[in-house]
């Protein structure tokens, strides 16, 4: 996507922050989960798609914009939530663009996925860590891989068929 | 899925298993092991983990209001707290030194030390 409008690349990463926030506000309501932090990661949905079709920068824009967008609707912007899904966020996006970077195609957006929630995870963790300080709560890291598991690879795939309808449209062709 | 996915899937259900193992059972608990709870980083209050027919409930007061914390014999939780996400009541019943229930809003810490691991941190 590389000669569009300066336009065209603002609505289309507003639509896709629009999109990731409405999925962060509404993972919100869903009922707590059995394993203690753990999220389904609905709005990586959107992250990931960014990423391997409008390229890493919009991506970035939309880890960044959804969490603050997100945060407005639920915990506010000065609370341990926010800061938590900030750095989650950041960091998984920091590490599925990296390794889609050096995989050169040879990577799934499933293994993407998968590696764009443990990252959340830790930085999720580290965040809750040093805010209690107690370092203990990294424990709680392999019950969130192992969660990480079914619902990482289900935003994969759910990406992977995002991606490909979007290549449909012949605008976004490029 | 390729190979390299295949990879990734791997490394973390074997990282998963391998901390879920030390974390339901390698954390270990004697009859010297005591539940610490803490709330801002203080400890406010302990408890001996064993005790024969304990079925005990205690008010924490943390930062947004009160924990409700349940003590058994041998295993502690969460019943309720001044907080939104539950994450804490959510965690169930903890058992050994691996674990902690942690509600971050209320900043309310429980966990249990072993008498091997010594000093309490008493500040």
């Amino acid at each position: 996507m590389g000669k569009r409008l300066p336009t065209v690349r603002l609505v289309t990463v507003s639509m896709l922050v629009t999109m990731a926030s409405v999925l962060h506000i509404f993972e919100g309501w869903l009922p707590a989960l059995p394993v203690p932090g753990a999220r389904l990661g609905l709005a990586n949905i959107i992250t990931l798609t960014a990423i391997v079709f409008f390229g890493y920068k919009d991506a970035l824009a939309v880890a960044v914009g959804r969490t603050i967008l997100g945060s407005l609707f639920g915990p506010g912007l000065i609370s341990i939530g926010f800061a938590m899904s900030f750095a989650g966020s950041l960091l998984s996006w920091a590490l599925m663009s990296a390794v889609h970077r050096l995989g050169k195609g040879q990577i799934h957006l499933m293994g993407l996925s998968l590696l764009g929630a443990v990252a959340h995870n830790l930085a999720q963790l580290a965040v809750a860590g040093l805010y209690l300080e107690e370092i203990a709560l990294v424990s709680l890291l392999p019950l969130l891989m192992i969660f990480a598991l079914p619902t990482g690879l289900a935003v994969g795939l759910v990406s992977n068929h995002l991606a490909r309808a979007l290549a449909k449209i012949p605008y976004f062709r490029s | 899925m390729k190979r390299a996915d295949l990879i990734i899937f791997t490394l973390v259900l074997a990282a998963g298993l391998i901390g879920a193992y030390f974390y339901f059972f390698a954390g270990g608990a004697g009859p010297e092991s005591t539940i610490v709870i803490e709330v801002n980083g203080v400890v406010v209050q302990t408890y001996p983990l064993y005790q024969e027919g304990r079925d005990e409930y205690v008010e924490i007061t943390g930062v947004n209001g009160v924990t409700r914390v349940h003590l058994e014999d041998g295993r502690v939780q969460v019943v309720d707290s001044a907080c939104p996400d539950k994450v804490c009541v959510n965690t169930g019943w903890i058992r050994n030194s691996a674990q902690v229930i942690a509600c971050l809003p209320n900043r309310v810490i429980i966990k249990i030390v072993n008498a091997e691991d010594g000093d309490i941190d008493l500040r």
